[in-house]
């Protein structure tokens, strides 16, 4: 399987730009960008992505509540989620990683990296099962 | 007239009447009594208490005569002092000394003198009891007899007093400081709480009645274990101490198991108040101890800090969220610059890309200050938790190297993995250890020169292995070497704005280090470059150590090896062997621990770096524990500097010893601890005196 589209949910325009930008130019990746849990929950049916990149921080539903969701929903319980967060502390790294994330991309990241930072956590995910 | 010669003893005799602090006081019944009494058994008209002081007699008690004083000259007294025996002249004219005495042949008309000397439990005479008349006279052996008992009564009478005096001035004393005690512990900001060696309260000082919400009356008397303390908080301790002092703590001795003479603990508890709520306190224990050391007591010393723990959590909830704040913006900020510096937004202009470029590293040098100022607030928080795994180095050293690249390019530094040690496995924080290595390599790239190069060098020296930043740059200046481990530190505060960072790096760095039981140091010569460095224990799975079996020796010729690399270990047994030790072999530090409890060791080796803790935390762990503080410790390691400057002048009873092993030297530094006698091929060893083991 080869990842082709990723769903992102971000509330703050200017990383989404700059996110999708690097997603989109450097890893060619196809993105479908939500404002917030509750779109990324409306959109994820119909887009089917391979990979979900969520913020934790979004007002409403936010990244933790987002996941519940998609982990409890079958059509999107196997989709690989990764966090996107400013708030790094060890103890929520784990925490994420309890809750069936793969993995946390702390913010301020390196743009040029991202997209391979991103390929790199999806090839590991093939070789275990997403979730639990 | 022939003045009375000044005593040898003169000084002294001076010093012992002045002690009595009598002269020129008023006439008391006391002595009038006993002078009265001295007249009428002698059958004279006068008696005196002479006390003879340097210039003159004074008469602290005069009977048939009306002056004070008289020149010591003229004294007959001055006389009488000289022997320990009644000095008698029955005639003065008769006797040349005395026959043109004014005291004779003026108004006075002496004609009989006889006293006894006032002589002081330490022999010095101060004075005499005397009596005195007009006419020639003669005492009966039983008058003499009489005013010696007289004249004794005297003395213990001025010893009497001197006594009363003195307990006087110690009441006096005694309740001065029971007033101080009192205005000190009834101002005290901090609850002061004094108990019995069974915890019952024996006094509660104002601030504990507002911190506890009881009345001083109500508690003393009363277990303060249960009144006020939470029981499940004494569990936990008790269980917790019980690990650690490697004996079992009962509940109610979790508060003063740690507490011995001359070592108070402090510590936070919780307090339960009378009316139920808990009050987090910081509680300092110390013990009373009498003449013998036996436990009569222990005083806490508590105060409240509820206040302080609202504002540690309300700063912390602070910094958490500048550090969000912060980052969102800068998320941004550096995402599109990344972008447009790394040539996604199509060609840069000529002047543009510079410009862009000096934008782009500010802003990656303020995310790393933020992150910086976080990592060091987590620290003193206590709340820097590091996930330990074990994962292989040199994938981590290049992982770091590769994402320094940019930077390295800016500084127009080139970076090169000079040495490997390929396979070895270390127990670290992946993420924190690319955070160390990271920080070396920016500062290395920051203070060498451009065009020149920073190596990394990866070692494996016997247990462990080593990781090497070593640069050509201007070196660490003599003069902040002793700082640079620390917090803000910088060699020079114009360095800040010339190469930009927190001055936290390297603080942090060790930091985290030492939490991967690793040792962190550096050598630098001025002017040229640095050799930053760290170690760390290399993984070895848990087997090593039970190969080598426990040899049937006395006790006292056994050696302990502690040490996580099984060939070092090896080489170290078969040495002692060789040199008539038994040995043990521990792989970790807390099987070391084990170990030195359950047997007497002559003597242990020590590796600095063990998987579990670093060979500086076990020597404080043994040196604080009673039995243990004098136990032998050779130090075997390749990084005894580092150890050295970890240790600094804390302990100065280590021996330390360098790989490649000498087998002589090792066999010398322990002979000086335990000496071994090989009779008849029997090993057998003594150790000397001075070494006790009370395990």
């Amino acid at each position: 399987m080869v990842l082709e589209r990723i769903l992102y949910a971000e509330d703050e325009p200017d990383i989404r730009a700059v996110a999708t930008m690097a997603l989109e130019i450097l890893g060619g990746y196809e993105v479908m960008i939500c404002n917030n849990g509750q779109e990324a929950l409306r959109r994820v049916g119909g887009f089917q992505p391979n990979l979900i990149l969520l913020d934790v921080m979004m007002p409403g539903l936010d990244g933790p509540a987002t996941l519940q969701q998609l982990r409890a929903n079958p059509f999107t319980a196997k989709i690989p989620v990764i966090f996107l967060t400013a708030k790094v502390q060890p103890s929520e790294v784990k925490q994420y990683q309890a809750m069936g994330a793969l993995d946390v991309i702390t913010k301020p990241f390196d743009p040029m990296m991202l997209s391979i930072q991103v390929q790199r956590l999806w090839a590991d995910s093939l070789r275990k099962p997403a979730g639990k | 007239m022939t003045p009375a010669p000044i005593p040898s003893n003169e000084t002294q005799r001076l010093a012992a009447l002045h002690r009595y602090r009598i002269l020129d006081t008023e006439a008391q019944t006391e002595y009038d009594d006993i002078a009265r009494l001295a007249a009428q058994i002698c059958g004279t008209p006068i008696s005196l208490v002479s006390l003879v002081d340097s210039q003159r007699q004074w008469f602290k008690s005069r009977v048939g005569l009306e002056v004070l004083e008289t020149p010591r000259e003229v004294s007959f007294c001055g006389h009488a002092i000289h022997g320990s025996e009644v000095f008698e002249i029955s005639n003065t004219l008769e006797d040349e000394r005395f026959a043109d005495n004014p005291l004779v042949t003026e108004d006075t008309h002496i004609r009989f003198y006889a006293g006894t000397p006032l002589m002081t439990p330490q022999g010095d005479a101060i004075g005499t009891l005397c009596v005195l008349d007009r006419v020639p006279h003669q005492l009966t052996s039983a008058q003499k007899t009489a005013l010696t008992t007289l004249g004794r009564q005297v003395v213990r009478l001025m010893e009497l007093r001197l006594g009363l005096a003195r307990e006087q001035a110690l009441n006096a004393k005694i309740a001065r400081q029971a007033q101080f005690q009192k205005v000190l512990l009834d101002s005290a900001v901090a609850a002061v709480i004094s108990s019995t060696p069974d915890g019952l309260i024996t006094s509660f000082n104002p601030a504990a009645e507002r911190l506890l919400g009881y009345r001083a009356e109500d508690v003393i008397g009363i277990e303060s274990v249960g009144l006020f303390h939470v029981k499940e908080e004494m569990q936990a301790r008790a269980q917790e101490l019980s690990v650690e002092l490697g004996h079992p703590v009962k509940t109610r001795e979790a508060l003063v198991a740690k507490v011995h003479s001359g070592a108070s603990e402090t510590r936070e508890w919780s307090y339960r108040r009378r009316d139920g709520a808990l009050v987090p306190v910081m509680l300092s224990m110390a013990v009373l101890q009498d003449e013998q050391d036996a436990v009569i007591g222990y005083v806490a010393l508590a105060w409240d800090i509820t206040e302080r723990k609202r504002l540690d959590q309300a700063k912390a909830a602070f910094v958490s969220t500048v550090s969000h704040e912060l980052r969102t913006p800068l998320t941004s900020i550096n995402g599109a610059l990344g972008l447009a510096c790394g040539g996604i937004l199509g060609e840069l202009p000529p002047p543009a890309k510079p410009m862009l470029e000096m934008a782009y590293m500010n802003g990656q040098r303020l995310a790393r200050l933020i992150d910086d100022l976080l990592d060091m607030e987590k620290m003193a928080a206590g709340k820097m938790r590091l996930v330990l795994e074990v994962e292989e180095l040199m994938p981590l050293v290049e992982q770091a190297i590769d994402s320094m690249a940019f930077y390295s390019q800016q500084h127009q530094i080139q970076l090169v993995l000079a040495e490997r040690a390929n396979g070895v496995r270390v127990r670290v924080d992946a993420g924190r250890l690319q955070q160390v290595l990271s920080n070396l390599l920016s500062n290395a790239a920051k203070f060498s020169p451009p065009g020149s190069q920073v190596a990394v060098a990866v070692r494996a020296l016997g247990g462990a292995v080593r990781v090497e930043v070593l640069d050509q740059g201007s070196g660490v200046p003599d003069d902040f070497r002793e700082r640079i481990f620390q917090k803000f530190s910088q060699a020079d505060a114009s360095d800040t704005r010339q190469k930009g960072g927190s001055g936290l790096g390297l603080a942090i760095s060790k930091d985290l280090i030492e939490r991967m039981n690793g040792l962190m140091g550096f050598e630098s010569q001025p002017g040229q470059g640095s050799n930053f460095h760290f170690e760390l224990p290399v993984w070895h799975e848990p087997r090593a150590a039970t190969e080598v079996t426990s040899d049937p020796l006395p006790e006292a010729t056994r050696i302990l090896v502690v040490e996580n690399d099984p060939d070092l270990a090896r080489e170290l047994v078969s040495m002692l062997r060789r040199a008539g030790y038994g040995v043990d072999v521990a792989s970790t530090g807390a099987q070391a621990v084990e170990d030195i409890k359950r047997h007497r060791y002559a003597a242990i080796t020590l590796a600095m770096l063990l998987p579990d803790q670093t060979g500086v935390s076990l020597i404080r762990q043994l040196r604080w524990q009673p039995g243990f503080e004098k136990l032998p410790i050779v130090v075997v390691s390749s990084f005894i500097e580092d150890g050295k400057q970890a240790i600094q002048d804390e302990f100065l009873d280590i021996e330390w010893l360098s790989p490649p092993l000498d087998e002589a030297r090792l066999k010398a530094v322990l002979s000086r601890h335990a000496t071994v006698v090989i009779q008849a091929g029997v090993p057998s060893a003594t150790v000397p005196h001075s070494y006790s083991f009370t395990i």
